[in-house]
């Protein structure tokens, strides 16, 4: 009985995917920016457009960043994107995701982000983007995402990275941030959204690059949590992010940086993840999903791109990323911001 | 204008829907691409809303631009319009959290009671059951409950020590309670709980859910070993019904530190009954990732509470160093599959003996009173005898697990 036949029999297969033999196994750089600037002109599907206008901000960050990896950032309108993420400036200094939504830190760090790729950060009040951060960082040294209060590890990161970006870091109770950060470290060397909750890729990805970011990667347990990251990778090359959850782009990208940042990248099998993140494109219509023959969209393409980047993958048609930001290694060297990486 | 008008006419549907049956336990939509004759698309039955899938691109267009319209001031909507369009919107996209905002607005000037949110929010859980916004939202409302009665409990203490001083004319020290926390009542919790239990079963892994729990014991729970206790025995069936969903393996993990940061006797005893739990399950189960998972984290604590730090005997939450280093690593083995060996690295020669006697039990009863040496060996007899149980060939994924593990004892424990 051959390993697949097992797999396919038993009650206790390994949740995984199958790569099919048509899939595609080269890099189809040219489709992925047609389909990312087609996207952002499809306007007639009023109804799709109302259902993701509350990540827009979010969205065009995706895709102006994928656009950049591939070289083709000057194909996106500049002037109109910039206009755009002013007007979504509100008076309290925060960013929202649309017009007529509510500031928050998530959509904070996405127009920033945007505008340091075009080198516009200039647009935008950036002392008042400061003060908004600033004000939303708590006692205990935690960041909640708005002024509702809901605290999560992810804005932890997000702002470390916007005030970083903006070469404002010191504004903020740094040592605090990271105690925070750190007692939301578990036991398997992995970090949660909250103290006590079970680890978690997308939550690692943001402890591990804000301890980068304020250059104290000393405190991860590299080797545990290394061995655990690497445990996502799956048969069939995809990694998850999380036990017995299936294989997912996003989460190759994630456990992927987190596995770079901390200097533990090779323990990984990356023919095996190359192969599994080029299946999950769409050889007719361009872009990635999260598993092969999935729908694709903006969000899995960045991520797919950006993990080929990191990979070393077709370094003459994707720029290098950096981990910790996921944006071109070369605007972060025009900004001259060097995240702490373990080697 | 068309499009318009139908939306105005659905939502008003829905509304009229709420307004008739006020305890609407479960909300989903009804394929159907076409709207049927003279029949609206909301249908209600036995306290199940259904909305026919047609009419939702026009229920969310019409309700989603009124309230962009209200937020930014060029349309004004009555409460009861914002209560409506919310509903509407928040039923289909549970992720859009400028308008659950609009509604912590509308609970801040109490045009909007919170027992009445909390509810349309746990239903939400019924078409979504991990939706991160709609639990964030929760958290929220949960705090302004607190706050809220904490408020009133203030008041009502204020009035009695004031009581107290005027009829006495003086201060009655045992009528003074002072500045308490309030008790957040038994039934609250125990619908957190319920909803926290509903949404896991609905999905796997979910992680929002079972954070939301751990959150609750934190926050509102009174968090003693009583409460804890209860919490163990009931979600022993949950793990027991799901055993792939490692989110519910580490809650029950969140409580058994929790036994040890109270520095309570029973945790060796907890750790053993764990490691029978575990043993049953991997015998009856074989090959779940989150089963084997769990495992590491019950030695990790017993190999913890052998090897205690000076803190007073209390359990810390340190993370165990391995005295090999990266650098050990990358020298002695190349780094591919490094972990999982992702090739087939299956004993094809083994054969298993029985693998439906319960063979682990007996082992594994005074396992806690082991010292750290004869704890990895007697771990990785258990292994051996795991891999010795089965065909890896009919159960690649137990090989994988049981591999897995021994890996990690002998990496980080050698």
């Amino acid at each position: 009985m051959s390993y697949k036949q097992a797999h396919d029999e038993m009650g206790t297969p390994i949740k995984d995917v199958t790569i099919s033999s048509k899939a595609p196994t080269s890099f189809l750089g040219d489709k992925h920016s047609e389909f990312i600037a087609a996207y952002g002109s499809k306007k007639d599907y009023k109804y799709e457009y109302a259902m993701t206008e509350y990540l827009r901000m979010s969205g065009i960050y995706w895709g102006l960043t994928a656009m950049d990896l591939l070289g083709k950032l000057h194909n996106m309108d500049k002037d109109k994107v910039v206009q755009f993420v002013k007007d979504c400036q509100h008076d309290c200094g925060g960013i929202s995701a649309s017009n007529g939504h509510d500031p928050h830190m998530l959509y904070t760090l996405s127009a920033v982000q945007i505008l340091t790729l075009y080198n516009k950060v200039d647009a935008i009040n950036v002392n008042k983007v400061v003060d908004y951060i600033k004000g939303l960082q708590q006692e205990d040294g935690s960041f909640t995402g708005d002024k509702w209060g809901e605290v999560d590890t992810r804005f932890s990161f997000v702002a470390v990275a916007c005030l970083s970006l903006l070469g404002r870091l010191d504004e903020i109770d740094v040592d605090k941030a990271m105690e925070f950060v750190l007692k939301c470290m578990n036991y398997d060397g992995g970090f949660g959204c909250l103290p006590g909750s079970e680890s978690h890729s997308g939550q690692i990805y943001c402890c591990v690059g804000m301890l980068s970011i304020i250059g104290r990667l000393h405190h991860i347990n590299a080797d545990l949590l290394g061995w655990w990251l690497c445990e996502r990778q799956l048969p069939s090359g995809g990694l998850n992010g999380r036990p017995e959850k299936l294989p997912d782009v996003c989460y190759s990208w994630w456990v992927l940086a987190s596995l770079k940042i901390i200097g533990r990248i090779h323990w990984i099998d990356k023919k095996k993840l190359e192969t599994f993140i080029l299946a999950c494109q769409d050889d007719e219509t361009g872009g990635f999903s999260d598993r092969p023959g999935d729908v694709v969209d903006p969000f899995h393409t960045l991520f797919g791109i950006a993990g080929l980047s990191l990979l070393g993958s077709f370094p003459d048609k994707i720029k290098t990323v950096n981990p910790v930001f996921c944006m071109p290694e070369e605007t972060l060297e025009r900004i001259r911001l060097h995240p702490q990486i373990l080697s | 204008m068309a499009d318009d008008e139908r939306g105005r006419r659905i939502l008003s549907d829905l509304s009229l829907a709420f307004t008739r049956d006020p305890s609407i336990d479960e909300v989903g939509f009804i394929p159907c691409p076409e709207a049927l004759q003279n029949r609206s698309p909301i249908i209600l039955q036995e306290h199940k809303l259904g909305l026919e899938s047609w009419c939702i691109s026009l229920l969310y267009q019409y309700a989603y631009n009124e309230l962009l319209q209200a937020r930014e001031k060029t349309v004004r909507l009555v409460p009861s319009d914002l209560i409506g369009c919310t509903r509407a919107v928040l039923i289909i996209n549970p992720e859009c959290y400028t308008v659950w905002n609009m509604r912590k607005e509308l609970v801040c000037s109490h045009k909007l009671d919170i027992a009445a949110d909390l509810k349309f929010n746990g239903l939400i859980f019924t078409r979504q059951p991990k939706s991160p916004e709609t639990f964030a939202h929760r958290k929220w409302l949960l705090v302004q409950l607190r706050q809220r009665l904490q408020e009133t409990k203030d008041m009502i203490d204020a009035k009695d020590s004031a009581r107290n001083h005027d009829e006495n004319g003086r201060h009655v020290v045992g009528n003074h309670r002072g500045k308490e926390d309030v008790v957040i009542s038994d039934s609250i919790v125990e619908n957190e709980f319920k909803v926290c239990t509903l949404a896991a079963e609905h999905y796997s892994n979910n992680y929002s859910a079972w954070s939301h729990r751990i959150w609750v014991l934190q926050n509102l729970a009174v968090c003693d070993g009583r409460t804890i206790s209860s919490e163990l025995s009931k979600t022993v069936t949950l793990v027991s019904m799901h055993i792939s969903d490692h989110s519910g393996f580490h809650y029950r993990q969140f409580l058994i530190q929790q036994i040890g940061k109270l520095n309570q006797r029973g945790l060796d005893s907890i750790l053993q009954q764990e490691l029978l739990l575990i043993s049953d399950l991997i015998d009856n189960y074989p090959g779940h990732e989150s089963i084997w998972y769990h495992r590491r984290f019950v030695f990790h604590m017993w190999h913890h509470l052998q090897t205690p730090k000076q803190t007073n005997g209390k359990y810390e939450n340190s993370v165990h160093t391995p005295k090999q280093t990266g650098d050990d690593i990358k020298s002695t083995r190349q780094a591919a599959c490094l972990v999982f060996d992702i090739t087939d690295n299956q004993e094809e020669d083994s054969f298993p003996t029985n693998p439906c006697e319960k063979k682990f039990r007996a082992d594994e009863s005074c396992k806690v009173q082991l010292g750290v040496q004869e704890m990895i060996a007697s771990e990785i007899e258990f292994i051996e005898k795991c891999l010795k149980s089965v065909y890896p060939s009919d159960y690649p994924s137990q090989y994988r697990c049981a591999h897995a593990y021994k890996k990690w004892l002998q990496f980080f424990y050698k």
